[in-house]
């Protein structure tokens, strides 16, 4: 792994040192056993010290590909003047904020020697917080973190230098302010999901936080702000081992090296510095990991395209499925309403048949009745017309009994005459 | 389903159309029921039992027996057989049981429940038997959907019943049309025309003198009296009332008869009991007609009153409908034949079960009565006010129609307010100043005689109920007295089976004479509906505002008719006579009663 976080890269106007890092590939064959510490060398290789964001003044990035190219000719230009060695971590972060611009190296095996149990390495030493007032846009974190990287995971040193440098970024009014748990220690709040808060939260940040003029805050130190602000979470965060470097790279790509350029750069710019970058691990290890990305994504594509052209096919067949349902439920409901209206018909018809065949019966029964009580009548009436005459037939009332049957029998006879006529008329 | 139930003087049924065919229900001789009830202890036997049993012809109480208890509705009390009986309890028993009867016929099925019905009632019915008549429905269980005079219902089922109900309207458009219904009780007439949509009443006229059960009372008792003549019969020699209502058959039957025969012989074994004779007559048609003559006489006589009334001639009437029972006998026929021609008298075969056929077509096709004539008050003035209009539909079951109209008196000093109810003679949408009247009726309310003309006002509330009475309710505000009056001898309306527009001119109406106008005395109507000084009897007016006749001018002075009317109550100025005094030579008589400037010189 790649320990030298700067090799982020020079944080330009445009405030975008992953692509600086991206673009400046070291020439020297990166070892981290040959990373020596120099506690006051001049600004190391473009890649590196001088690079990383917070690394003093800015400077164009074309400055920095030419400052990335000339590396190997200025690490040999060190300053032969050696300041005295730090002792313990107090010492090492005091040298790092005599000159928050200048990175501090160290051998590692100084490095390893310093004193980490000293009074001042304790949690809560006064001195931190004076320090770190110093430093208002980020600059050392990232290089405190860097230098701890180069030591192995379990040293006490290395993970003494994390605490300290973590206690320095709560002391700093961008997470103390801004992010509620800067830095995921406190249990009872949720810790940050990702650099792009941070980021997000740097671009709030006023002068009056940073205690600075706002003639000094500019959007040149608003960048570096924002950038070593996100460099030294996602440090912090790889150091802890909240995250991978799958993550660590996603992060960074989201938060930083994905931030459009606003400064033109040309294409030998940008080949010069892929090729003179000092950290050949780090790009071929982010280049793999693009790569890798892109065949997960070029998987996924495929995937997806398999999937959206099964989906299509899916569709298409229930689209047509749809189509034929549609049709069939048209062609039943056009069935079920001319069924409906045919049982409304045929309700109708049987409620003007049952109408009918009650009326027919009515009239029959009428028919009937009338026809009963007439012979009835007719009959009655030439029993007693029949029953006189017997009766005056009896008496010698010849005359009488001969009209009376007259009349009976006349009667009778259109009553027979009548009801022929009205079998005839059947 | 609502039936139509014609409660008859005589008979009574129930019909119901079914499809497009009218069924009468009638009982086990296809006969009507006949209106007969007769109480044997706590039983009670209706109908056709009952009327067996009885040897009187006509209308009442014989015994335990009742005959058309309908004419006895709106009496408090009667006695039957010992027992004192309410009217409308008597009639409910007859509808009850011409209700349970039809419910067992063979044709229950299309009564329903029979509990409504259009009720055929004669055009003389007044308001009090009306109700009763409803209260003894409401008792067994039918309500009343509408009452419609019997005629009426007879024409209506008459034309709805024919094969061509619209040619026939066609036909008869404009039209007079005079329904006889001559059954056995009563005479009913009604003259009717035909307009644009409906049948209107032009008049209705009755009697209950020349009812069929009357002819044969009186053949009955005429063959007799001349047997008893020809065979030298004492009058001790008193048949049985068996006998007696035996014969009374045999005369119905006859009368028949002879409409087909020349000759019939009444046949009665010993019908006298004391000789004991047999009753043996032969009875010609001629005999018939002679002996019915006064009867039949009587019953054309009150048809050409009733056209007479409204000043139509028979050649006029452009149908005679014969209903009722009556209508089978060859003399009645006759006459009516003589009177309008034969092309002009129908009788139908149903004639009689026309009445409550034409009820059940009226209850079928859910017809409403309107007033055929516009009902008026007769104002001060000759001025009329019109209280309902001609076309109002009459209420319903349980409705009531009214009006509230302010009057004021024009002549209080007598303390009383006349106002006559009238209506036009003829039939008019739109009736003229001229046009004839015909009075209902007057109702007079007590004012304050001393109190000056237009002063006192007067509420006049007229209504009309379901029972299709008129009732006029009079109230003085000052003096307040009230006072009402009810008139049931309406004409109405009913819409038409079919209607037509192919119209035919009306025949011109005959013109009344003079000598036909209003004789007697007659009454000065003192009431106005607005504040006119000018409605005001001018002797009245002068007691109250003398100024009225002063000779200067203003808008306030009295027209030269009140000028007259105040003049001729002051004697003669110069000779001191009376008004019109045969003596006075001063201009006091009517040729002489104005001077040169047209005002009156008798000063």
């Amino acid at each position: 792994m790649n320990t030298d976080p700067n090799g982020a890269g020079t944080d330009g106007p445009a405030g975008d040192p992953a692509d600086e890092a991206a673009t400046v590939p070291r020439l020297e064959s990166p070892d981290a056993s040959e990373s020596t510490v120099d506690a006051d060398s001049a600004p190391a290789s473009p890649g590196q010290a001088e690079q990383v964001p917070g690394s003093g003044e800015r400077e164009p990035r074309k400055d920095a590909a030419r400052a990335g190219a000339k590396a190997p000719t200025t690490a040999r230009k060190q300053t032969p003047a050696r300041a005295s060695k730090p002792a313990n971590l107090r010492e090492l972060i005091e040298r790092a904020y005599q000159d928050p611009r200048r990175h501090v190296r160290l051998p590692k095996n100084e490095l390893s020697a310093l004193v980490v149990t000293s009074g001042a390495d304790m949690p809560g030493p006064q001195w931190l917080p004076d320090l770190a007032r110093k430093d208002p846009f980020l600059r050392v974190p990232p290089r405190l973190l860097a230098t701890a990287a180069t030591l192995d995971p379990n040293h006490p040193v290395r993970q003494a230098l994390i605490d300290l440098t973590h206690r320095i970024l709560t002391i700093h009014p961008l997470y103390r302010h801004y992010v509620a748990n800067p830095t995921g220690t406190d249990p009872d709040q949720p810790p940050i999901a990702s650099s792009a808060k941070v980021s997000d939260a740097a671009k709030k940040v006023t002068p009056e936080t940073l205690d600075v003029e706002p003639s000094d805050y500019r959007n040149d130190q608003r960048g570096l702000l924002r950038d070593n602000a996100v460099v030294s979470f996602a440090l912090l965060w790889v150091l802890q081992g909240h995250w991978t470097i799958a993550q660590f790279i996603s992060e960074m790509t989201s938060a930083v090296w994905s931030r459009p350029t606003t400064e033109a750069v040309s294409s030998a710019d940008i080949a010069v510095a892929l090729v003179t970058v000092g950290e050949r691990h780090a790009l071929n290890h982010l280049v793999g990991h693009f790569l890798v990305e892109l065949q997960k994504l070029t998987a996924q594509l495929n995937r997806a395209k398999d999937e959206t052209s099964a989906e299509r096919q899916r569709a298409d067949r229930s689209e047509a499925d749809n189509l034929a349902l549609r049709e069939a439920l048209a062609s039943e409901r056009s069935r079920s309403e001319s069924l409906a209206d045919q049982v409304t018909a045929l309700t109708s018809d049987i409620e003007t048949e049952r109408t009918n065949r009650f009326v027919d019966n009515s009239h029959m029964v009428d028919d009937y009745e009338i026809l009963r009580t007439q012979v009835i009548r007719r009959l009655g009436s030439q029993v007693a017309l029949l029953s006189d005459g017997l009766h005056a037939l009896r008496s010698g009332s010849t005359p009488v009994a001969e009209e009376f049957v007259d009349r009976a029998l006349t009667s009778i006879h259109q009553e027979v005459a009548r009801l022929k006529e009205l079998g005839g008329t059947r | 389903m609502i039936v139509g139930f014609d409660f008859g003087t005589t008979n009574s049924l129930v019909s119901v159309v079914v499809g497009d065919r009218v069924i009468d229900v009638l009982d086990e001789e296809g006969m009507p029921h006949p209106s007969v009830v007769r109480y044997e202890g706590e039983e009670v036997i209706v109908g056709r039992e009952a009327r067996h049993a009885l040897e009187e012809a006509g209308v009442g109480v014989y015994g335990n027996t009742v005959k058309s208890p309908k004419f006895l509705l709106g009496e408090e009390v009667i006695t039957v057989g010992g027992v004192e009986r309410n009217p409308i309890d008597i009639v409910a028993d007859v509808i009850r049981f011409v209700r349970s009867e039809s419910l067992r016929s063979a044709q229950r099925r299309a009564l329903g429940q029979l509990d409504r019905a259009v009720v055929t009632i004669p055009v003389n019915m007044n308001g009090p038997r009306r109700a009763a008549l409803r209260e003894a429905f409401a008792r067994t269980g039918i309500t009343i959907a509408q009452f419609v005079h019997e005629p009426l219902a007879a024409l209506y089922g008459h034309l709805r019943g024919s094969a061509d109900p619209k040619g026939l309207t066609r036909s008869l458009m404009k039209r007079d049309i005079l329904v006889v219904d001559w059954g056995g009780g009563t005479l009913d007439l009604t003259l009717c025309r035909l307009q644009p949509g409906r049948i209107l009443q032009l008049r209705n006229g009755g009697t209950d003198e020349v009812g069929g059960d009357r002819f044969d009372l009186v053949i009955r008792d005429e063959v007799v009296k001349r047997f008893s003549l020809k065979n030298g019969i004492t009058d001790s020699d008193h048949p049985s009332p068996e006998a007696r209502r035996r014969l009374l058959q045999d005369a119905e039957r006859n009368k028949i008869a002879l409409s087909e025969r020349t000759n019939v012989t009444f046949y009665r074994p010993g019908y006298f009991p004391e000789s004991g004779k047999t009753l043996e007559y032969s009875l010609s048609r001629q005999e018939l007609e002679e002996i019915t003559r006064p009867l039949v006489v009587g019953g054309i006589r009150h048809i050409e009153s009733l056209l007479d009334s409204v000043n139509m001639s028979p050649a006029q009437v452009s149908l005679c409908l014969v209903a009722g029972g009556m209508a089978a006998m060859p003399s009645v026929r006759g006459r009516l034949h003589e009177l309008f021609g034969p092309e002009k008298v129908v009788v139908p075969s149903n004639s009689a079960t026309l009445i409550s056929q034409g009820a059940a077509w009226i209850a079928k096709d859910s017809q409403r009565l309107v007033l055929a004539k516009p009902l008026e008050l007769e104002m001060a003035r000759g001025s009329r006010l019109p209280l309902l209009h001609a076309g109002t539909e009459m209420p319903g079951d349980g409705e009531v129609r009214n009006v509230r109209i302010h009057l004021y008196c024009t002549d209080p000093s007598d303390g009383v307010v006349k106002l006559p109810i009238e209506a036009p003679t003829a039939l008019s949408d739109h009736p003229q100043a001229s046009d004839p009247r015909t009075n209902l009726g007057v109702v007079t309310v007590q004012v304050d005689d001393k109190a000056p003309p237009l002063t006192e006002r007067l509420e006049l509330d007229v209504m009309v109920d379901d029972d299709l009475i008129l009732e006029v309710t009079a109230t003085s505000s000052q003096k307040k007295d009230r006072r009402s009056a009810q008139f049931h001898d309406l004409e109405f309306g009913i819409g038409l089976p079919e209607s037509s527009t192919a119209e035919k001119p009306p025949p011109k109406p005959k013109r009344r004479t003079p000598q036909q106008r209003a004789h007697g005395v007659g009454i000065r109507a003192n009431s106005a509906v607005e504040k006119d000084q000018s409605l005001v009897p001018g002797d009245v007016l002068y007691k109250h505002n003398p100024r009225a006749f002063a000779r200067m001018p203003g808008t306030d002075q009295a027209t030269q008719q009140q000028l007259l009317e105040h003049l001729y109550y002051q004697p003669c100025a110069v000779c001191k006579r009376p008004w019109g005094h045969e003596a006075c030579r001063c201009g006091s008589t009517p040729s002489r009663s104005t001077g040169k400037a047209g005002r009156p010189t008798r000063r």
